[in-house]
Parts: structure tokens; sequence; C-alpha cells
């Protein structure tokens, strides 16, 4: 069933991707995974004759006191093509697993893709997503915090423009005392694009003291242009912290007057601004490769 | 005969406020001022006679309409030029509250506008090493750091760093003109010494300097060739570095009336 076909990788991000994940793939003894872990809508001829229907459930495992890296590419062309899987990580006492994904296919893609998280004790999940492909996309994650001091961090950027829409979608569950989350949502819209943010926090009784802070920052280039927000708390112990926040915002006129009074071109403040709210949270990805191709593909995209 | 670097000549500016009923209100109402290379003039004055506005106007801030005479620098009518395109002539405007630019690379910045200004002159663009080098000469006579270069513009800058930042941009950036609006606010005593002193070393004969200060203090540093005294809109009196010290024994009120 090969659902999730690696074509030969031409890009440097994706020759990069392609070396850790070839190495993982053998190396993955904690990893129980039974499709290879770098898919890849390809515009190999092979992907259009076998099928534009990509889909797969599958899981992983992170043993005790591991750190993983899943690093996923999805690109290429073919303008029909859709994705749509399903990713359960169980991520166990201590464990770590870092989740980069950078969704940066055609305009036409349609993807849907859920995550479920379970932490154990101590366990940290980090996830990054970069969407800059398809027509329409969705992105959820489960997160469920199970033991505690469980840590779930979770960082996207939706970079869109002429009609896309991007949806990301948290739930993240505390069920165990002393776990703490951080969200933070980027979006860069054009056009007449439209993202919309829901991100919710439930606290469950039994979890006291969490720490969870939710952050969603828009930053609209046009008028046709559209955010929709929607956080939800919904809190059933006494002792906790949680905060949300959202800016919703155009490039700002004093920074784009600074930066014309040096003699930098209007194009290109803008341009610097743009690559400057993109990159602030590209910069969190502590991972190097991961970070590299975020980075090279943000600024290759913003100033094709 | 030094060289004539900039002429403002019966100007009226007036800035766009929607919350004004009419939608606008003029805030310049005449001002006349010749500035000629190598001298450093001096425009002091109450709060709310305009003086951040002639610097606004000056610079090219979106916003104001000259609705009324005019200004020439460099033998070019000033209004004829976008904000960029009077900096990379060489019109410098170091701000009094400078803005923080989130995530841009201070080095990214200097460098990109330098580049700037070398691509409009038909210079060949510093690649990093070359930036790097001379960067550093600068950074050490303004006793900074090089890890300025790796921080994001002005962000979580203290008040003495953005004002040092803003005198660094300018050494590197050899303007003809340089304005400074209020440079000394929100300086304490040391680090106003060597924003002053950077200034100094700036001063040449083929420089001007417009000072734009509220305080009589900067100017203990700074030592103008003129000093213009400003208030509605219109300098008022003009005369030598002994005018500040007058002011600041006897007050606005005082010369004003005299």
């Amino acid at each position: 069933m090969p659902q999730f076909i690696i074509p030969k990788p031409t890009t440097r991000a994706q020759k990069e991707a392609f070396c850790f994940m070839a190495t993982r793939h053998f190396a993955r003894e904690n990893l129980r995974a039974e499709e290879p872990l770098f898919h890849m809508f390809g515009d190999h001829t092979t992907i259009l004759q076998n099928s534009t229907l990509h889909s797969g459930d599958w899981q992983g495992t992170v043993a005790a006191g591991r750190t993983e890296i899943l690093f996923e590419i999805i690109t290429g062309n073919p303008d029909d093509a859709v994705l749509t899987d399903a990713q359960t990580f169980d991520i166990h006492t201590g464990a770590t697993l870092t989740h980069v994904r950078m969704h940066i296919g055609g305009h036409q893609h349609v993807i849907h893709r859920k995550v479920t998280a379970k932490l154990a004790e101590n366990a940290v999940y980090n996830q990054f997503t970069l969407t800059t492909g398809a027509a329409a996309s969705r992105v959820e994650t489960h997160a469920y915090l199970e033991g505690e001091h469980a840590h779930v961090n979770l960082q996207g950027l939706n970079l869109i423009e002429g009609s896309q829409k991007a949806d990301s979608w948290a739930d993240i569950q505390f069920i165990a005392p002393n776990c703490t989350a951080n969200v933070e949502q980027r979006q860069i819209l054009d056009g007449s694009a439209h993202a919309s943010f829901q991100g919710k926090f439930h606290v469950h009784q039994a979890a006291q003291k969490t720490d969870a802070y939710m952050m969603c920052k828009n930053l609209l280039l046009s008028e046709g242009a559209r955010t929709s927000q929607k956080p939800e708390l919904e809190i059933y112990a006494d002792d906790v912290k949680c905060s949300h926040g959202t800016t919703t915002g155009q490039l700002d006129d004093e920074a784009l007057f600074y930066l014309a009074a040096r003699g930098i071109p209007a194009h290109k403040a803008r341009a610097m601004l743009i690559q400057a709210f993109a990159q602030e949270i590209a910069s969190k990805l502590e991972y190097a490769p991961a970070h590299t191709a975020v980075h090279d593909h943000i600024e290759t995209y913003l100033t094709k | 005969m030094s060289k004539t670097v900039l002429t403002i000549q019966n100007l009226h500016a007036q800035i766009e406020d929607e919350s004004l009923e009419d939608g606008k209100k003029e805030i310049l109402k005449g001002m006349n001022l010749t500035l000629k290379a190598g001298e450093v003039h001096a425009i002091m004055g109450p709060n709310g006679a305009g003086k951040s506005t002639l610097g606004n106007v000056l610079a090219g801030k979106d916003g104001y309409a000259i609705t009324q005479g005019g200004v020439v620098f460099n033998n070019e009518n000033l209004d004829d030029l976008g904000a960029d395109e009077r900096a990379r002539n060489g019109l410098f405007l170091a701000f009094q509250y400078p803005v923080e630019l989130p995530g841009v690379n201070a080095a990214q910045f200097l460098r990109t506008a330098l580049n700037a200004k070398r691509i409009e002159a038909g210079e060949k663009e510093l690649n990093g090493a070359e930036f790097l080098r001379l960067i550093r000469t600068h950074l050490a006579a303004l006793k900074m750091d090089e890890s300025f270069l790796k921080r994001s513009v002005n962000e979580g800058f203290s008040g003495g760093e953005k004002k040092r930042f803003e005198i660094l941009q300018m050494a590197l950036l050899e303007p003809q003109l340089a304005i400074l609006d209020e440079t000394d606010s929100g300086l304490d005593i040391d680090a106003l010494k060597i924003v002053s002193a950077g200034v100094n070393d700036l001063r040449a004969d083929n420089r001007a300097f417009l000072i734009i200060t509220h305080y009589q203090r900067l100017l203990d540093y700074i030592k103008p060739d003129f000093v213009h005294i400003m208030a509605d809109g219109q300098i008022v009196k003009s005369g030598d570095a002994s005018l500040a010290k007058e002011l600041e024994a006897n007050g606005y009120d005082k010369i004003m009336a005299a």
C-alpha cells in the first residue's frame, strides 16, 4: 500500500529533511510506524498515476527518557492532491518529541491532519507547523497531559494568500497537576485569504497549578484578508494560571517611516517587516535542520 | 564660501488630524532658515512650538502637508522626494523615540540602509564581511558592544542604547544634513556625554546639523554656531550660543517678550 511516496529530493531543504528522515527511518526502534516517517506529495509522475489521495493512520511511541524528532515536509505540485491523516503519539515518562511540519506544496492541495499526543510525567511535545501551501488546510492537535509536569509547546505560522484557507485547532486537556502549555500562532494573510484559529485549554479538576499561555497574532496585508479567532478556557481547578490573547493589525506606519528615514525603499521595508514577523516565531525552532529549512522557505516564499 | 545645504523659506505646514473638526491643523506658520555646510544650528522652544513637526516635515513623514513656501535641500525641492529618497540623498533624522522593530536584525538593518544609499550613489554594495569591518570601527567609537548587531532593532534597548544606536546609524550613513530631534530626552548624564561626543566627532566641513531641543543642557556638550528660538510655528529670535544660556537663565516667556 504505497500511500506515501518518497520522491527524489531536490531542494536543499528537502535534501536535509530527506537525509535526516532516512537516518531516522532506519534507526527508529522507538518510533513504531508502519509507513515511512517522511511523506511528501511529489511532482513525480508515479504519484499522479497512482492516486492523488494520500491517507494514513499511524502511531508512534517515544520510549521513556528518549528524545525523538519528526520532521515532515509536504510539498509537490499536483493540482488536486488530498492528504488526510491521523497521527497518534504516546510520549512516555521524561521523553520528548519534537515534531516539525512544513506544508509547502501546491496551492490546490487539500490537507486535513490530526495529531493526538498523550503525555506521561515530565514528557514534552514540541510542535511547529508552517503552512504556505494548500487551497484549504486544517490541522488539529489534541494533547492529553496525563502525567505531572508534562509540557506542550505548539507553534504555528500560516502564510497564505489568494483564496487560501487555513484552519488551526488546538485542544489541550490538562488532566494531571503541574502541567504547562505554550500555544503561539501567527498568521500573515494577503489577497482574500482566511485563517482561523481555535485554541482550547480544558483544565480538569485535578490539574492544579496548570500554567498555560495562548497567543495568536495576525498580520493583514490586504483589505480582503480575514482572520477569525476563538480562544476557549474551560477550567475546573481553582489554582491555575491560564491566559490568552490575540492581536490583529497591519504593518506599522511608524516602523515603515523609520525604515524609510534610513533610505530603505518602501517595497523593501515592507518585506523586512513581514519577514521579521514570520521569522520571529520561526526563530523559536531549536532543531537546527528544521530551523534552517523553515527560515529559508519563509525567505524564499516572501521574496518570490 | 560654504555650500548651502538647506533652505527653508516661508514654510507653512499642517498636520492631518482626524480628531479635529476640519481634519487638519496648521503647525508651521512661515518658517525661514538657512543651513550651510559645516554649521550647527540649534532650534529651541517651548512645547507645542512645532519643533518636532519641523523634523518630521523635513524627513518626509506621512500625515503632514506643506501648504505654502518650501524647502530646498541640496538644490532639490524636498517636497518632490519621498522619505526614503531624502535619506539616500543625505538627510538623516535621529528620532526622539526610535521605533522598535521586533525580529528585524540590527546588522541586517544597518547593512540594508547603507547599501540602499550606496546603490543610489552608484557605488558597490558592501558584503557581510566588508560591512562588519566598517561597523566595528563605528561601534568602538561609540563604546558599543558588538552584541548590538545580533539584537532586534531597538527592541528592549534602554533609552541610552536607543540614542546611541541612532548616532551609530548617523555615523554609518554619513549624512550631509543631520537633524537631531530631542536627542537628549531620556538620557542620563553619562549617556548624554557619549552621544554628544559621537555627534561632535561627526562635525565636518561638509555636514550641517539641526539640533532640536527643549533644554539647554545638550548644548553644553554640543556647541552650536547658531541658536534659534521657535514659538507658534515660527522662528522668533536667532542668535549665537549665548542665546541658549540667556534662555536657560530667564525662561522662554521673558526672552520672547523682549
